[in-house]
C-alpha cells in the first residue's frame, strides 16, 4: 500500500516536472536572449533631451531622435550598401570558388580527401587580427588594401569554409544512380551537370550562401584593417562607437541595423535549410 | 591510363578552393614569421635581425596573453558545463525544436553587437545591477563592464558561445543510437548508469571538439575583449594591433602573433592528447 503510494506520488512529481521544465526553460532563454535585445532596442529610442541615467530601470521619454541622426549625419547608409554589396560578391566568389573543390572532394574518392577537408578549415582557426594585420602588409603590396577587390578577397578567405563545407556535404549526399541513370540516357556533361547536378546543389547552395553571406557582414578584423580608411561596413562603424569613443545611443541603432538582417536569415535558414547543413557550418568534424 | 588522368583531374579542381585558402593562409604565416625576423618593413630598412625577438617578451605580454588564455579556456569550459546538462534535458522536452531555434539567437549575433548588448545588461545602470541594488544585496551597482578581472568580456563569451556547443552537443547526444541505450537498460543499467557508461563516452569527442572550437574563437577574439573587457590587461590580439597601429612597431606585432599561434597549437595539442588518455 505504501509503495504504491510513493511510486503514485512519484509519477505526480514526473508528471509535474515534464509540466514545469518547459516553462522554466521558455522564461530562462527569455531572460538569456530576450532581455538583451528588449534593452538595445529601448535604448535606440531614448530621448536625448530626457536622458536615461542610474537609478531609473526604463527611459523616461521615447523618441525617435537617435534612428533620425544616425540616418541623416553618419556614413551609415553608405556603410549598409557596402556591407550588402560585399556580402552579395563575396557570396558569389565563394560559390564560384567552392563549387570545383566540393565535386572533386565530394564525388570523387580522391586520395587524401580528409586531409583537404581539414585543410580547409584553416582560415577559421587562424587568429582574425595576425591575419588581418599580415595578409594585410601583403595586400598593401598589391595595392589593393584601402580597395573593394582587397576586401573581397579576404571576405572570401573567411567565407570561403562554410561554403566549402557545406558544398561537399551536399555532394557526398547526392545519389549515385541517379548520375548513372542520366548517363545511361546518354546525357553529356553539360546536361548532366544542368539537369541533374544543379537541382540537387540548390539546397546546398542556399544554405551555403546564407553562412558566407553572413559571416561577410559580420567580418570586423580584416574589413576593419584591409578596407581602412575608405571601405566602412555596418561593424566597423559600430566599433568606431562602441570603442575609443562609447556612444551607447547611437551603438543601440548601429547594433540592431546589424542585428536585423541576422535574425532574418536564421528565420529562413530554420525553416529552408537540412539540419546536416547546419552541422557542417558549424563545425562537426 | 585512362583512369591515371582522370586522377590528376580531380586534384586540378582543389584549386580554386583549397589552393585559394592555402595560398593566403601560407602568404599571412610567411609574412608574420618573416616580419618577426625583420623584414617586409613598411619604413626604413628591412634586414634579418633578432632583436625584435630578445624585447617580445615583456610583463605586458605575458599578462595579456595570460588573460586571452583564461578567457578562452574558463569560456570553453563554462559553456560546456552550462550546455552539457541542458542539451541532456532538452532531449525530452515538448517543443524543443522550437527551443533550439531561439537558442541559436545569439550565434548570429555579432561578436561586437553581442558586447554590446551583453554591456548594457551588465553596466553601472544595466538591469542587472538595478535589480541587486533593488533586492537590497548590494547598496552601489558593481563595475562589471570593463572591470580589472575581466568578467565583462566572459559574460559575453559565455552568451555568445553556449549556444555554438549547445548545437553540437545536442546533436551528438540525440544522435546516440536509441538501441544501445535500450540494451543497457535491458541489462539492468538505471539511467544514472546509462548517461555515465554510454552518452558520456559516446559524446565525448563532440564536446572534445566544441571545447577547441569555442577556445580558438575566444583565444583569439579582439573586438569582445576590446569593449568589455578591462583596459588592462586586454587580449592578445589587442595587444598585436596596438604595436602594429598605435606604436607602429610591427615588427614586435608579428612577434606576438607567433607567439599566439604557439600558443594556441600547444594549448589543443595538449588538450586533445589529455582528452585521448581520458576516452582510452
Amino acid at each position: 500500500m505504501n509503495n504504491y503510494h510513493v511510486k503514485s506520488q512519484k509519477k505526480l512529481t514526473r508528471q509535474l516536472l515534464k509540466i514545469l521544465l518547459p516553462f522554466g526553460l521558455l522564461s530562462i532563454i527569455i531572460v538569456w536572449i530576450g532581455v538583451p535585445i528588449l534593452y538595445a532596442l529601448l535604448w535606440s529610442f531614448v530621448n536625448p533631451e530626457f536622458p536615461w541615467s542610474y537609478p531609473d530601470p526604463f527611459p523616461k521619454n521615447l523618441s525617435l531622435f537617435q534612428w533620425e541622426y544616425v540616418f541623416k549625419y553618419t556614413t551609415i547608409v553608405k556603410s549598409i550598401g557596402n556591407s550588402f554589396l560585399l556580402a552579395f560578391v563575396t557570396t558569389i566568389v565563394c560559390f564560384i570558388l567552392a563549387l570545383p573543390t566540393a565535386y572533386a572532394l565530394g564525388r570523387r574518392k580522391l586520395k587524401g580527401s580528409e586531409f583537404f577537408k581539414i585543410i580547409m578549415l584553416l582560415p577559421m582557426v587562424f587568429p582574425g587580427m595576425a591575419m588581418g594585420l599580415f595578409l594585410g602588409r601583403m595586400l598593401h603590396g598589391m595595392g589593393v588594401s584601402g580597395t573593394y577587390l582587397g576586401v573581397v578577397m579576404v571576405h572570401t578567405l573567411v567565407s570561403l569554409p562554410y561554403m566549402l563545407r557545406i558544398l561537399v556535404v551536399n555532394f557526398e549526399s547526392m545519389p549515385q544512380d541517379l548520375i548513372d541513370a542520366a548517363s545511361n540516357l546518354g546525357a553529356g556533361n553539360w546536361v548532366k551537370f544542368k539537369e541533374v547536378y544543379l537541382p540537387m546543389i540548390l539546397p546546398g547552395l542556399v544554405a551555403g550562401a546564407m553562412f558566407t553571406f553572413i559571416t561577410s557582414m559580420e567580418e570586423f578584423n580584416l574589413t576593419f584593417i584591409v578596407g581602412a580608411p575608405d571601405i566602412t561596413t555596418i561593424p566597423t562603424v559600430l566599433y568606431s562607437y562602441l570603442g575609443e569613443n562609447f556612444l551607447r545611443t547611437r551603438a543601440s541603432v548601429v547594433s540592431l541595423i546589424l542585428l536585423i538582417p541576422n535574425l532574418i536569415l536564421l528565420i529562413v535558414a530554420e525553416r529552408k535549410i537540412k539540419t546536416e547543413y547546419m552541422g557542417a557550418a558549424l563545425g562537426k568534424m | 591510363m585512362m583512369k591515371r588522368r582522370k586522377f590528376e583531374w580531380g586534384y586540378l579542381l582543389l584549386i580554386p578552393g583549397i589552393g585559394y585558402i592555402v595560398f593566403f593562409v601560407i602568404a599571412s604565416l610567411y609574412i608574420m614569421v618573416a616580419q618577426s625576423f625583420g623584414f617586409y618593413n613598411y619604413t626604413g630598412s628591412s634586414e634579418f635581425s633578432l632583436t625584435f625577438w630578445q624585447n617580445v617578451f615583456t610583463r605586458t605580454f605575458f599578462d595579456d596573453l595570460w588573460f586571452s588564455f583564461r578567457t578562452a579556456l574558463l569560456t570553453a569550459l563554462v559553456s560546456i558545463v552550462i550546455c552539457y546538462p541542458l542539451s541532456l534535458l532538452m532531449q525530452k522536452i515538448p517543443g524543443r525544436k522550437t527551443f533550439l531555434s531561439i537558442l541559436k539567437i545569439p550565434m548570429f549575433v555579432p561578436a561586437l553587437v553581442a558586447s554590446f548588448l551583453i554591456v548594457n545588461i551588465i553596466d553601472y545602470h544595466g538591469i542587472i545591477n538595478i535589480v541587486l541594488v533593488k533586492l537590497g544585496f548590494i547598496e552601489e551597482p558593481l563595475r562589471l563592464r570593463n572591470d580589472p578581472a575581466g568578467i565583462g568580456a566572459l559574460v559575453v563569451q559565455i552568451w555568445k558561445n553556449v549556444p555554438f556547443q549547445m548545437i553540437i552537443m545536442y546533436s551528438a547526444i540525440e544522435a546516440v543510437r536509441k538501441d544501445v541505450k535500450d540494451a543497457a537498460a535491458n541489462l539492468g543499467a538505471n539511467r544514472f548508469a546509462i548517461l555515465k557508461e554510454i552518452i558520456l563516452p559516446i559524446t565525448l569527442p563532440s564536446a572534445l571538439v566544441a571545447v577547441i572550437m569555442v577556445f580558438i574563437r575566444t583565444f583569439n577574439d579582439f573586438a569582445i575583449s576590446k569593449t568589455a573587457g578591462p583596459y588592462y590587461p586586454t587580449s592578445i590580439s589587442n595587444l598585436m594591433y596596438l604595436h602594429a597601429y598605435t606604436f607602429g612597431d610591427w615588427n614586435t606585432s608579428a612577434c606576438i602573433g607567433v607567439m599566439m599561434m604557439v600558443t594556441s597549437i600547444v594549448f589543443v595539442s595538449f588538450y586533445t592528447y589529455i582528452s585521448k588518455k581520458i576516452a582510452d
